[in-house]
């Protein structure tokens, strides 16, 4: 399990990004974080509702009720233009992490300390 | 165990989910939206269809709760830390809903929720200021242990047709009945000896007319607390005194006093007093307010206990039995042996004696007898106050009353729909009972606020001595809160009926007819408030108008002329007292002066002697005696219609003089002066015959609205402190008569303080209790006219609500303002007319029969009534106004359009 933090950090990018690839809807979007993280992030209702709710009152992203065939009615995401400006900042500050990270780890560098 | 159906486990769920406080529906389907994609994605996996909705639902549901605040957090619009549902209940929360929802309806109509509670609480907060003020009156000397079987010993004299009953009794009674009658297990006597005593210590010195020679055996009778000394023998030895804890206070500065010595000087020359004891202050709530105590046998000996003419307060505390009865029973022999003899020698052969016993709680509230040592309190203007004290608070209700069904209109509408969802008639009556009884309680809380602003007023009127922190207990505080409750309850009951019973089917098509029943209760009942403000009004100025006639009534001399000076009471300085007088005498605003042993202020009762009458036969005549000095009639500004005054020149002269009633009386207007007056020795014999050397034209003392008694006049003309000197002056150069009588004073008494009184002010002083009573009476008044007014202002926007329509039809077809206006208030002139049919006789029988207590009394006259009614309409108009001119003046369009 992903530290809550971590998870917490992560979760509005993570959003973002999954539904820059089309819009979705509640429980696709668990699906998806948990295969893109091999079981590791492991949302729950009570997390990503309430997360989902919040950015559709930033204007991040947008739903629409959708009638399926057989009767039932799905909300769906969509990422808006403002959430993909919050998207393409967020990806940079993680870029900046995992560059900083990756250089640290990956045993070739020298660094001079105290 | 039925077969799993799927679509019902789910939408059992989703109500679950609907129930839970902060998920609003387009949350549900989302989240059911949710719960099936899980559901789908189980059964792909190949699970039953049970397992899969335990499964998925488990996963939505545990964490339900944190959904739902977390929701909330997001859409509230000010989001605060705890969503309501999770807040601890607050005290609104957790009223009942019926509560509530009065609560709101309060909040909805504030000009009404503000009237009610405003009347409400007016009425309250007076109904517990009177109560606490009857309370005051009539628990005075219950302190004391066995109050209840303290009984003081009164008599009456009943001779030649007159009737005097007497506050003290001859000083062998209390000994006899305690040594012969098994009933009584101890007696105590007090006196007042002169009346005002001084006792002084060092530099300090105080007067006081609330010293009292007491028997040994006061604390037999009477239960104080000690503080120091000890009871037995604290009033045994002459020359001893008892102090009250304040007296000791003032007098040294500390209470263990026990043993000092005190300065004391009654009517005897000063002497030393040991001081024996210290007591507990005896308090204000008694009769007797003593506060110092001073040994019996300082004054009195042996002797004295067979001294019948000598008469004290003579108190008996009964045995445990406490059988009064009994007692009284065998009183009548006991005159018959010890009194009657010689009572028929003293006072008239044919004299009757009953001897009384007055329960001590009793005392403070019975009428005032011959002599006693205070003023007493008045039980018949305190039933008056608990009769308007109860109107009050009927008034409130009446008032309650007409604006809840006024308003029936507007409830008619909640009603029907509340009937129509099923509410019974009972759960109406029991949501209409608690709108007016929360309404009652918090007008009950508001009144605590007007009962601490108004209580310092309250007790400069009544002279009610009461902390806030005495008043405010928590027994008082039960009480208003009671008194709040039941009003609450006998005013919701009608109303509460009268709009659960409103018809559901017209409730919402909202007639107006079905109020006409009502509205004639809303009549009558503002005729009735009417009718006690009125009657009220009647009455206080009835009341002002006999104080004004006792105040202004030809006395027989000028009383605004006479001023009063207290001669020093020194020793030394009463030499100086003629030569003073001769130098006040010769004072420009000066016309008269003398020195005077009678009181103007003050009745003298009668008593019974022995006269010649002119034609020469001996007859038993009751006259009041009086003794002035040299000049009286002269300087008081009366005159002698016979004769003359005193002779100034011939010391021996053994004259008296009579006034014109007693003259008129015996019928001795052809030659007055031949009559003469018999003096007695101690067995009765006649010894000397003195003449009447004069008769005054009357003039009245004391009272002014009783007759002139029957007067003798005796000389005394000696310098003692108790003959005041009255000053006859021109009343228009107060400042100037009053500078110059100090300076003559300083130049004589250089010792002594200066001290004058206008007799007018003492006399005046006489109706003190019926000012008292008049101010409370119109308190009272103002308030009840208040609780009018908010009536008819209630009646009158009722009516001007239902006369919507009718104004803008009228409007609309050209009436002028004026003529609406006349159209509302005719009705109240109509009402007040007919509350006048009624107050008129209650009134005049009220203050007719208070008229009564008065020998000599204004007439009522027709103008008290007419004034009484142009008060009350000038204040019924005023609150129409406005409201009609609203009325009267609002848009018709408005009006018409409704609905």
């Amino acid at each position: 399990m992903a530290h809550k933090s971590l998870v917490a950090a992560s979760t509005k990018p993570l959003v973002l990004s999954i539904l820059s690839h089309g819009k979705s809807y509640g429980y696709q979007i668990i699906k998806k974080v948990e295969e893109l993280s091999n079981g590791e992030l492991n949302w729950t209702d009570a997390m990503l509702y309430p997360v989902l709710h919040r950015m559709e009152k930033e204007g991040l992203i947008v739903a629409e009720w959708v009638v399926l065939d057989n009767g039932r009615k799905r909300k769906y995401y969509a990422i808006t233009e403002l959430g993909k400006q919050e998207r393409e900042a967020s990806k940079a500050q993680w870029m900046n992490v995992n560059a900083a990270f990756n250089a640290l780890w990956n045993g070739d560098l020298n660094i001079e300390l105290g | 165990m039925g077969i799993f159906d799927l679509n019902n486990a789910v939408s059992d769920w989703t109500r679950q989910l609907k129930n839970h406080q902060g998920l609003e529906p387009g949350h549900v389907e989302e989240l059911e939206g949710n719960l099936w994609d899980r559901i789908d994605d189980l059964l792909e996996e190949g699970k039953s269809e049970k397992d899969a909705f335990d499964i998925a639902s488990q996963k939505v549901l545990s964490s339900i709760s944190e959904l739902a605040n977390e929701l909330y957090q997001v859409h509230a619009k000010k989001p605060s830390k705890t969503p309501p549902w999770e807040r601890t209940a607050s005290f609104f929360s957790k009223m009942p809903s019926s509560m509530k929802i009065a609560f709101r309806h309060m909040k909805k109509r504030k000009a009404y929720a503000f009237m009610n509670i405003l009347g409400l609480s007016v009425s309250i907060c007076f109904s517990f200021l009177i109560w606490i003020y009857v309370q005051d009156q009539s628990s005075y000397d219950q302190h004391y242990e066995n109050a209840d079987r303290i009984y003081r010993v009164i008599f009456d004299v009943k001779h030649d047709g007159v009737k005097v009953p007497q506050a003290d009794i001859g000083q062998p009674v209390g000994p006899l009945l305690k040594a012969y009658y098994p009933e009584v297990s101890e007696k105590t006597r007090l006196r007042r000896i002169g009346a005002t005593n001084t006792l002084a210590y060092g530099e300090v010195s105080i007067k006081s007319s609330d010293i009292f020679v007491t028997d040994e055996d006061f604390f037999k009778v009477f239960s104080a607390k000690l503080i120091h000394g000890k009871k037995e023998n604290a009033l045994t030895e002459p020359n001893t005194v008892v102090l009250t804890e304040t007296m000791a206070q003032t007098l040294f500065g500390r209470t263990n006093v026990v043993g000092e010595f005190l300065t004391y000087s009654g009517v005897m020359p000063p002497i030393q007093v040991k001081v024996t004891a210290v007591i507990k202050d005896l308090g204000n709530q008694t009769h007797l307010p003593m506060k110092a105590l001073i040994s019996y046998s300082t004054y009195f000996d042996a002797r004295e206990l067979n001294n019948w003419l000598r008469k004290s307060y003579t108190y008996v505390l009964l045995s445990e039995a406490n059988d009064i009865a009994s007692l009284e029973n065998q009183m009548p022999l006991f005159i018959e042996h010890y009194m009657i003899e010689e009572l028929r020698r003293r006072v008239s052969p044919d004299v009757k004696v009953n001897l009384l016993f007055q329960k001590l709680t009793d005392i403070y509230l019975a009428d005032e007898y011959m002599g006693e040592p205070y003023p007493h309190g008045n039980k018949a203007n305190l039933n008056i106050l608990v009769t308007i004290m109860f109107f009050l608070l009927i008034m409130a209700a009446i008032n309650y009353v007409n604006m809840a069904t006024a308003t029936a209109l507007e409830r008619a509408k909640e009603v029907s729909i509340r009937k129509v969802l099923g509410s019974n008639k009972k759960e109406l009556v029991f949501k209409f009972m608690s709108e007016s009884i929360l309404l009652a309680l918090f007008a009950a809380a508001v009144s605590l606020v007007f009962v601490a602003f108004l209580l310092p007023y309250f007790g400069e009127l009544t002279g009610l001595n009461t902390q806030l922190g005495v008043i405010f207990s928590l027994s008082n505080l039960k009480l208003i809160f009671s008194i709040g409750l039941t009003l609450g309850l006998l005013a919701g009951l009608y109303p509460s009926v009268y709009l659960a019973r409103l018809e559901s089917k017209n409730g919402i098509k909202s007639s107006l007819k079905r109020t006409k029943r009502g509205s004639w209760l809303r009549k009558g009942l503002i005729v009735f408030e009417y009718t006690i403000a009125a009657t009220l009004m009647i009455w206080i100025l009835v009341v002002g108008k006999q104080i004004d006639f006792m105040k202004t009534r030809e006395l027989g001399y000028d009383k605004s002329r006479l001023l009063e000076l207290k001669l020093p009471d020194n020793q030394s300085a009463m030499a100086q007292v003629a030569a003073f007088l001769q130098e006040v005498e010769m004072l420009p605003q000066v016309d008269d002066a003398l020195k005077n042993a009678a009181d103007l202020a003050s009745g003298y009762g009668v008593g019974s002697h022995l006269m010649k009458s002119p034609t020469g036969e001996q007859v038993n005549v009751n006259l009041a005696a009086i003794s002035t000095g040299y000049g009286f009639a002269e300087t008081i500004g009366s005159n002698y219609l016979h004769g003359r005054d005193f002779n100034k020149n011939d010391l021996e002269e053994k004259g008296v003089l009579i006034n014109e009633t007693a003259m008129n009386m015996y019928g001795w207007g052809q030659n007055p002066l031949k009559a003469k007056w018999l003096q007695r020795d101690r067995q009765g014999e006649v010894t000397e015959e003195w003449n009447v050397v004069g008769v005054v034209r009357d003039f009245k003392m004391g009272i002014s609205y009783d007759d002139v008694s029957p007067m003798i006049i005796f000389l005394d003309d000696r310098n003692i402190p108790e003959n005041r000197v009255i000053v006859n002056f021109d009343r228009s150069q107060l400042t100037a008569t009053v500078t110059a009588l100090s300076n003559l004073w300083a130049e004589h008494f250089p010792d002594n303080i200066f001290q004058y009184e206008l007799l007018e002010d003492r006399l005046d002083r006489l109706y003190a209790k019926e000012e008292i009573f008049q101010k409370l009476l119109s308190t009272l008044n103002i308030v009840t006219v208040l609780i009018t007014i908010l009536g008819v202002i209630g009646l009158i926007s009722f009516t001007t609500e239902v006369k919507r329509k009718e104004i803008a039809i009228r409007k609309v077809n050209g009436a002028q303002v004026e003529s609406i206006l006349r159209l509302l208030s005719n009705q109240f002139l109509i009402l007040l007319i007919a509350a006048f049919i009624v107050a008129g006789p209650i009134g005049y029988f009220l203050s007719k029969n208070w008229l009564n207590e008065y020998a000599m009394h204004v007439d009522l006259s027709y103008s008290i009534f007419v004034l009484t009614f142009i008060i009350c309409l000038g204040f019924t108009l005023l609150a129409v106004v406005y409201q009609a001119l609203k009325a009267a003046n609002a848009n018709p369009v408005l009006a018409l359009r409704d609905e």
